[in-house]
């Protein structure tokens, strides 16, 4: 298992269209990915569970990656949120 | 893949479809919806409704989300609630449809126990006091 602090620094935050891109980019690795914010730990890969965070500008949270391609998928999800979910700001 | 279908009171299953698209960023397959209101034929209604069933049916079965529990819209589904490849569930918010939309791969019931989940969960007042 990998693990990861990331700040969340889109204005947005985890907002719903940040969060459909996170679900999306986690379904693509066969690794469990998991986001935890204030000890809840939700399932990268549903969008409605992220949402349940509320996790805003400022934010920090944990990636919890565990499985085979586990280091490529933490190195790209922590990448989306470093680019701002491409949202430029 | 299994089908859904919004049978709602006017246009909230077409707003509901076009926020989802917009959330998830694509358009959306075998997802329908079917306005009712007051000036509406009850009987087309229901051939509306039974077109959409065949049409939305792959397979895999087809859950039907409704508004009010109790109103019409609901009330015309009532003969689908027997059926093993339907499912109808009422209440239908946005984080349901969401949560319908982004896993309907398994089952029919393992569907439906997420959007309930995901409809009740996400109601939450807000205020601390």
């Amino acid at each position: 298992m990998i693990k990861k602090e990331v700040k969340i620094i889109n204005k947005l935050g985890l907002h719903a269209r940040a969060s459909s891109k996170l679900t999306q980019l986690a379904s693509q690795f066969d690794s469990e990915i998991f986001i935890i914010k204030d000890s809840k730990k939700v399932n990268a890969k549903n969008i409605m569970d992220i949402l349940m965070l509320a996790a805003s500008i400022g934010s920090k949270v944990e990636l919890q990656v565990t499985g085979s391609d586990e280091k490529i998928a933490i190195k790209e999800v922590e990448n989306l949120f470093k680019n701002y979910f491409d949202e430029g700001e | 893949m299994i089908g859904i279908l919004l049978v709602t009171h006017g246009q909230i299953g077409r707003s509901l479809i076009d926020c989802s698209s917009n959330i998830l960023g694509k358009s959306i397959n075998f997802l329908e919806c079917i306005p009712v209101d007051p000036k509406s034929d009850l009987q087309e209604c229901e051939k509306f409704i039974e077109n959409e069933i065949k049409n939305l049916d792959t397979g895999s079965g087809v859950l039907i989300l409704t508004d009010i529990y109790g109103a019409t819209p609901c009330n015309i589904l009532k003969k689908y609630t027997s059926q093993n490849s339907i499912e109808v569930i009422t209440g239908l918010n946005l984080p349901m449809l969401v949560q319908a939309i982004t896993n309907r791969d398994g089952s029919l019931s393992q569907t439906v126990r997420k959007c309930m989940q995901s409809a009740q969960e996400s109601i939450i007042k807000m205020n601390n006091k």
